[in-house]
């Protein structure tokens, strides 16, 4: 069989680093193939390079046995390549159709052909078997259902090539079921599908190839068949990285946090829970089943209607995240770019940002000598990589941007740390970083809160489990009970209609 | 994903590129004096520097408190009405103190008065921005429209006139007499104006507090989670910025001995070309005072050499415009280099 799409010794210079360094890829028709590697190992250049968006800076593409150039993503469009970002590029007030069509509008004479339009869009929703609506507005889908309109999209304009960018990030179990059926669909039609992804399990039940990249480089290209996770790790990383939640054994102490009856209209009721020092307490469920709701509930970022909440034994009111930071309470958020980075600030003004007010001068001056001394203790002590603290924190890697965060946690001398999916899209090298990290912060007396949908770091690394349903606790599992299963069973539906 | 960028030391080269490109303002300035200094000889004569000092006081004053509000990511487009406002009513006060008011008591009445005008305007701009959390460029749209009517209203539609020379000391006053410069040569309106850019300027960079409004106007998320009361931020923000406006106002009106209901039309188009000539971003964020300073003086040295250069001031305004027009492409030109 011929390979429809195939780089052949692409390298890309960017000032200062060779991000792609002689790669060599064949991607067959009715193939889906992984592509993988650590977050700066060049997957996003490749990916770019293939559609459109950067040209190599030596190398050739070919795609059915011809060399072609794209000069621009509309060159590769043109050609049959499809990228679904991570970020979803769906325009919220047009039509599903509209969306479909987007850019290759059909028309009759000089006007739109709203009908064909809309029929092929329902044609196409239809073989796929979605209950969506191609004369429905994009916003009121969720995200899932947007996922499925690219899809539908791609199918449209039969795409040869399609790649996925970490397509099930913010999708549910069941929503992931959906996805997959599509792409198996796409493979029948003999579509190549390169799916970018950090989440193993994924890979092994989908894709039939997987290419590791690593530094730039190509290392390997497999059957997935014939290796093992442990296999493919050792490969992304380099070294064989052994057990990486480096679980250990805490000493449970005194009750930190208890909450009591919390409950927030139409967001989640009757929550109850205590989260002791020397603890890690992980916190699991459904994308949706309102955690992080709960969560910034706690901490004072939204109001709740009824219940109480406990620290050391004491009722606390939090009318502002200010009250929860002074009661020594901290907050990662589960989206750094939106509501934990100041993006085009310095790593040390990141960093200190809550504390300025407690290590404040007279007449409420900054307190320069304490910041320039405790940014530069945080960037060694959690070995951030950076050149110095006052480097812009938008082009750190994501692991050294969570670091940071916690880092500001820790300057702010937090004992409660919530931590919001705090691995999200961060590889794997650094999120073993961050789990010691998490252990050493227990081992002092700490406690911790995990909400995360990542079952296996759920079950790796947590002290004991609470599951969350549709606004409720459905659950408490110890370490030992804790396992995909368990879990699973106490956060999915239980009958009848699916959630969304 | 990761960047490419990360672990990766700048090069001296691209130090030094940096530095010129943080800097091409003042690089601007210097090159528009050496310009205008070939174009007419009497640009670089200390009487014409010190003027210059003067022309861009009222400027500085209002873009002082603008760098405030821009920071936040928010804009004032009520700042030139606000000033002429505050002119008005600090006339119409001073107007009815008697003659034998000893000039230290007037100073304070024109100061105080404008304070005040600026509190209660900046109040309720801040009120309807902070808390009802309208867009600013609506809000101060509206606030501008209030603005020049009231100044309609409290004047009678004319000049507020009959002022005392005194009134005039602070805006228009010169100390260090000298035989042959007998009206002084150290304008008083400048020593006010770096009093304030200095005060303004460690408010914004040293305290806890300017280091707040920065963040709020990085991601007003983060501040939020952080701890920052972001409403107060916002509310306190936006009365500097009328109080500065107000200030300017008083300022103008005694530099003109005067209380014009029209004065200061158009000012706040100034005010944010030097902001933003000055580097602050319109997007929030970042910015300083003291380089907005430098914005108000690459206006002025335009103004003011194209004066000694004869050229029509109507072509005044168009050039201004285009070196708005440049800034800020430059500053998108910078921001896509380094997404």
């Amino acid at each position: 069989m011929e390979p429809t799409l195939q780089a052949v010794n692409i390298s890309k210079l960017f000032p200062g680093v060779r991000a792609l360094d002689k790669v060599s890829l064949d991607f067959y028709p009715g193939e889906v193939h992984a592509l993988i590697g650590e977050n700066g190992a060049g997957k996003s250049t490749l990916i770019k390079i293939l559609s459109g968006v950067y040209t190599p800076t030596e190398g050739q593409i070919i795609l059915d046995g011809e060399t072609i150039e794209f000069n621009s993503p509309h060159d590769a469009i043109h050609n049959g390549i499809a990228v679904i970002h991570q970020e979803l590029s769906i325009a919220n007030d047009l039509t599903v159709a509209e969306n479909i069509f987007l850019g290759l509008e059909p028309t009759k004479g000089k006007f739109l052909d709203r009908s064909h339009m809309n029929n092929t869009s329902q044609a196409v929703l239809d073989f796929m078997q979605v209950n969506i609506k191609a004369t429905s507005l994009a916003r009121d889908l969720t995200v899932a259902q947007q996922q499925m309109v690219e899809i539908a999209k791609v199918i449209n304009r039969k795409a040869k090539v399609v790649f996925m960018d970490e397509p099930t990030s913010s999708l549910s179990k069941h929503e992931i079921k959906a996805l997959f059926e599509q792409i198996n669909n796409l493979r029948s039609n003999n579509v190549t599908v390169i799916y970018i992804s950090h989440r193993m399990a994924e890979i092994f039940e989908m894709c039939d190839r997987a290419t590791v990249l690593r530094d730039g480089q190509k290392i390997v290209t497999r059957m997935v068949k014939e290796i093992s996770e442990s296999d493919l790790v050792a490969s992304m990383v380099g070294r064989d990285i052994g057990d990486y939640y480096n679980r250990q054994a805490h000493t449970r102490g005194k009750e930190m946090l208890r909450v009591e009856g919390l409950c927030r209209n139409r967001e989640f009721s009757d929550i109850s829970f205590t989260a002791y020092a020397g603890e890690i307490l992980g916190v699991s469920g459904l994308v949706g089943a309102g955690r992080t709701e709960v969560m910034e509930t706690i901490f004072g970022a939204r109001k709740a209607d009824s219940g109480k909440v406990f620290i050391e034994g004491k009722e606390v009111k939090f009318n502002s995240p200010k009250d929860a930071i002074d009661a020594r309470i901290g907050l990662v958020t589960e989206d750094r770019r939106r509501t934990g980075l100041m993006l085009k600030t310095t790593i040390k003004r990141n960093m200190v940002l809550p504390s300025l007010n407690k290590h404040k001068k007279g007449f409420g001056f900054v307190n320069h000598v304490w910041e320039n001394q405790i940014a530069k203790e945080m960037v060694s002590k959690l070995r951030v990589k950076t050149p110095s603290t006052e480097t812009i924190i938008g082009n750190l890697s994501g692991g050294n941007q969570q670091k940071v965060i916690l880092a500001k946690w820790l300057v702010a001398d937090s004992d409660i740390l919530i931590l919001d999916e705090p691995t999200r899209g961060i590889d794997v090298n650094a999120k073993s970083e961050f789990y010691s990290l998490m252990n050493d912060f227990v081992a002092k007396g700490g406690c911790i809160i995990m909400v995360s949908s990542e079952m296996p770091e759920i079950i790796g690394i947590s002290d004991r489990v609470i599951v969350m349903r549709e606004g409720y606790i459905s659950g408490e599992l110890s370490a030992e009970e804790a396992n995909e299963q368990s879990i699973i069973e106490l956060a999915s539906i239980v009958s009848g209609s699916s959630g969304s | 994903m990761g960047t490419i960028q990360e672990g990766v030391n700048l090069g001296a080269d691209d130090k030094f590129k940096s530095f010129v490109k943080k800097n091409i303002i003042v690089f601007v300035l210097i090159l528009l004096c050496i310009g205008f200094a070939i174009g007419n000889s009497a640009f670089l004569k200390a009487a014409n520097l010190i003027n210059l000092t003067t022309q861009m006081a009222i400027n500085a004053m209002l873009s002082i408190g603008l760098t405030y509000v821009i920071i936040l990511g928010g804009i004032d487009i009520s700042v030139g009405a606000v000033g002429a406002l505050s002119g008005v009513i600090t006339a119409l006060v001073c107007r009815n103190l008697p003659v034998s008011t000893p000039l230290p008591l007037l100073v304070l009445a024109q100061l105080g008065t404008g304070l005040l005008v600026g509190v209660i305007f900046g109040s309720f701009i801040g009120f309807i921005i902070s808390k009802l959390k309208v867009v600013p460029m609506i809000a101060t749209l509206a606030a501008l429209t209030i603005a020049r009517g009231l100044c309609y209203i409290f004047s009678g539609g004319s000049s507020v006139s009959g002022l005392t020379d005194a009134y005039s000391w602070i805006g228009a006053g010169r100390l260090f007499k000298t035989a042959d410069k007998p009206t002084g040569w150290l304008p008083i309106i400048s020593i006010v104006v770096i009093i304030f850019v200095f005060l303004m300027h460690s408010l914004l960079s040293k305290t806890v507090f300017g280091r707040h409004i920065y963040a709020t106007g990085s991601n007003i998320n983060v501040a939020h989670l952080a701890g920052v009361n972001t409403t107060r931020i916002t509310f306190v923000s936006h009365v500097l910025c009328s109080v500065m406006a107000a200030l300017g106002g008083v300022l103008n009106s005694s530099k003109l001995q005067n209380g014009q209901p029209g004065a200061m039309e158009g000012y706040e188009m100034y005010a944010i070309a030097a902001t933003v000539l000055g580097g602050t971003s319109l997007t929030g964020g970042s910015g300083s005072v003291a380089r907005a300073l430098i914005g108000c003086a690459v206006i002025a040295v335009i103004n003011n050499g194209m004066n000694l250069l004869h050229i029509n001031s109507y072509w005044q305004k168009a050039v201004i415009g285009f070196i708005i027009l440049l800034a800020v492409v430059l500053d998108m030109a910078q921001k896509k280099k380094k997404a």
